[in-house]
């Protein structure tokens, strides 16, 4: 039995070294940097809160979180949107096998790729705007614009994404058994009935699950994308907190600064996957 | 039988292990980062440094490294503060050398002997005397003009706006004759706004303005400040900019735009970059592009004749952790030789900043006219390399704002005053 112990400590020891050298340690490097004003070449002088306080009045900060905030309430689309494609897969549309390889297909594209193709087509000449002007319509900057910057990139990002979660729904949904939703059908229910009523909520844990991953990444992996398409801006209509950390880092050797900011951006994903996991585990149990 | 086929093998093994070790210790490795070399007008002349620094130093390699142009800064920082990366490092000059100057080795007595032969230093001294890095082009900014679309509008496509009052004419014959645009800015970074914004400025500001701007002692709500962007504001408001600025690249999207005829201006630069002369002009076809300096305002010709800013356009540094200090100088005195500069002039279009190489070699007409302007009427020093790192940061967000009308010239002031005085502070 000790044996046994042993080994299974023998097991996790190299995921747990790779967790402490490269999560564990910057994350306590990164807070106790946070308190000081470190620029990267000069010794670091502890500041307190300093770092905090501007943090609060910085209205490119406070733009950032606005930014994050919105792309947040966006969640349904990028939950609701490969739920359903991935029902109606399940269901049988014709030219099901197609349309899964198709929406699996721009995950395996780097976000550079995408973000370089989609601001060829987005850009004010471009083929979307040549589309426009065809139709009788007037052409819209839609990444120069910052009323339109960022749904373009968040549009993209979701064409990006939804392929895996719609792969995901697909294997929660082969847990789903055929005979109640033939059971529904004999009953009377139609279509949208059998969606929502049985397929949706036997789905509950599986779109809890997708819901939290989608918002952890949408807040911390949008980098690439902006850094292509619109380099944050015009303005700061396109910063998201992981952008102006990495300005702040590199380009403005605040490195103090940036450590705070990613305290922050820290905290209010820990605080929304926790409340996403409580949930999770009450309707569990 | 087994025991000797183990006992061979292991001998080649361990004979192969310390061949290999042996070798690695012989060579040694010079790491050199830039933001050009995979431009394949750029790349035969970092082939040519590499090539003559590992002739005359064998045993040692370059790694040459390129990283993204937009955002070379900010992954350069990142090395700084890791204190790893490369030993040589490809700076712009002014403020983009000199903010980072402690994370590099100040330049003097080793490079005493080339430091005569070069232009374009003060862009790279430090405080102390020594330099941050050797310069290996001028740089600077010109309008370039498509004659084509001159002619279309009915002007002389020789002639050359030094008056604000002749650029208007310009702009106002482009507009109502043709379907071009005045002029394109490539936007996108949010870098081309604050090249025009120093554009306007060298042509407004008397010698005093400058220096206190140069010295950052010149506040952004001072009346000649907002002159500059009362100027810029107007360009908008005229309607002389092509529409989408913001989604455009200055390197390839508005080239392509001024090459097409869709417009009639860019502002480019002089040197080894994708809107400067060469590629210019490879595009939009020899003797179609014309050349003019920054135009006067509100000031005559005669009053204002240096309106072409120069100074060190790039030059490399040598980074402070380097642990192969002597072998970095060795290597930025090969990339700034005569040899090397004149490759880069021949493929790139570069002026070298090396006065030992022969210009007069170089027979495109918009080059023989940035020459002639390099010797009669240039200012020293880039207002646009003395932005402060967060002013030039806001002036890139605040500047697609102003171009959308999503701001006003008094916002864009205030915000980048309360920049300013924020850096002042936490310098202090």
């Amino acid at each position: 039995m000790r044996n046994e112990r042993v080994v299974a400590y023998l097991f996790v020891l190299p995921a747990l070294g790779l967790f402490l050298v490269f999560r564990f340690f910057p994350l306590v490097a990164g807070s106790v940097y946070a308190f000081t004003d470190w620029n990267g070449i000069a010794d670091a002088r502890w500041i307190g809160l300093a770092n905090f306080r501007e943090l609060i009045f910085d209205p490119v900060f406070r733009d950032t979180m606005r930014n994050t905030a919105w792309v947040i309430l966006s969640l349904p689309i990028w939950v609701g949107l490969p739920l359903l494609l991935a029902v109606f897969i399940h269901l049988g549309v014709p030219g099901a096998p197609f349309f899964r390889a198709a929406y699996f297909f721009p995950i395996v594209l780097s976000s550079i790729i995408i973000g370089t193709m989609f601001s060829i087509i987005m850009r004010f000449d471009g083929s979307l705007n040549q589309l426009f002007i065809l139709l009788g319509l007037e052409p819209v900057d839609w990444l120069g614009d910052q009323r339109f910057a960022l749904i373009s990139v968040v549009s993209v990002a979701i064409w990006a994404h939804f392929g895996m979660n719609v792969l995901i729904f697909l294997s929660g949904l082969s847990a789903v058994p055929p005979e109640i939703i033939d059971a529904a059908r004999v009953d009377g229910a139609n279509l949208w009935q059998v969606i929502f009523r049985i397929i949706i909520p036997m789905l509950r844990p599986i779109v809890e699950f997708v819901a939290v991953i989608t918002m952890i990444t949408v807040v911390t992996s949008m980098f690439g994308l902006i850094y292509i398409m619109t380099g944050g801006g015009p303005g700061t209509a396109t910063y998201m907190p992981e952008f102006l950390i990495w300005l702040m880092q590199g380009e403005s050797n605040r490195l103090g600064y940036a450590a705070a900011m990613s305290i922050v951006l820290f905290a209010f994903v820990g605080c929304i996957g926790v409340v996403q996991i409580r949930m999770m585990r009450r309707e569990w149990e | 039988m087994f025991k000797r086929i183990a006992l061979l093998s292991t001998i080649t093994s361990l004979a192969l292990a310390a061949g290999a070790s042996l070798a690695f210790a012989a060579d040694k490795t010079l790491v050199v980062w830039d933001f050009k070399s995979t431009d394949p007008l750029v790349k035969p002349y970092f082939d040519f440094v590499k090539e003559t620094f590992e002739k005359a130093h064998p045993g040692v390699v370059i790694k040459q490294i390129a990283q993204p142009a937009d955002s070379y800064y900010t992954v350069l920082g990142t090395a700084i503060n890791a204190k790893q990366g490369p030993d040589v490092a490809l700076l712009h000059g002014g403020n983009q050398a000199l903010d980072r100057a402690d994370a590099f080795v100040p330049l003097k007595d080793e490079v005493a002997d080339v430091v005569p032969k070069l232009a374009g230093l003060p862009a790279f001294l430090r405080s102390d005397g020594a330099y941050v890095a050797l310069p290996l082009t001028v740089q600077g900014a010109v309008y370039y003009m498509n004659k084509e679309v001159l002619r279309e509008a009915g002007l002389d496509a020789d002639m050359v706006p030094q008056t604000w009052e002749d650029f208007t004419a310009v702009c106002e014959a482009i507009k109502s004759k043709t379907k071009a645009s005045c002029l394109t800015i490539g936007n996108k970074d949010g870098v081309d706004f604050i090249n025009v914004i120093a554009a306007i400025a060298e042509g407004t500001w008397s010698k005093e303005t400058r220096a206190k701007f140069i010295a950052h002692d010149l506040s952004w709500t001072s009346d000649d400040m907002r002159a500059v962007f009362q100027t810029m504001q107007t360009m908008i408001d005229k309607g002389w900019l092509e529409k989408g600025a913001n989604s455009y690249s200055p390197y390839t999207d508005a080239v392509n735009i001024f090459a097409g005829a869709r417009t009639g201006l860019i502002l480019g630069l002089i040197s080894d970059a994708p809107n400067s002369w060469k590629n210019v002009e490879d595009l939009a076809g020899s003797g179609e592009v014309g050349v003019a300096m920054p135009v006067a305002i509100g000031q005559t010709p005669e009053q204002k004749p240096n309106r072409l800013e120069v100074d060190g356009g790039i030059g490399f540094g040598i980074t402070s952790w380097s642990q192969n200090k002597d072998l970095a100088v060795d290597y930025i005195k090969t990339a700034v030789s005569p040899e090397a500069a004149a490759v880069l002039m021949e493929t790139a279009g570069g002026l070298p900043s090396n006065e030992a190489v022969d210009v007069s070699t170089i027979d495109s007409p918009a080059a023989k006219e940035i020459i002639r302007l390099l010797n009669c009427c240039t200012d020293d020093k880039r207002i646009k390399s003395y932005y402060g790192v967060a002013e030039r940061r806001e002036l890139q967000r605040l500047g697609q704002l102003l171009l959308t009308g999503d701001t006003t010239v008094d916002q864009v002031l205030q915000s980048l005053e309360s920049v300013r005085q924020a850096e002042i502070a936490r310098a202090k």
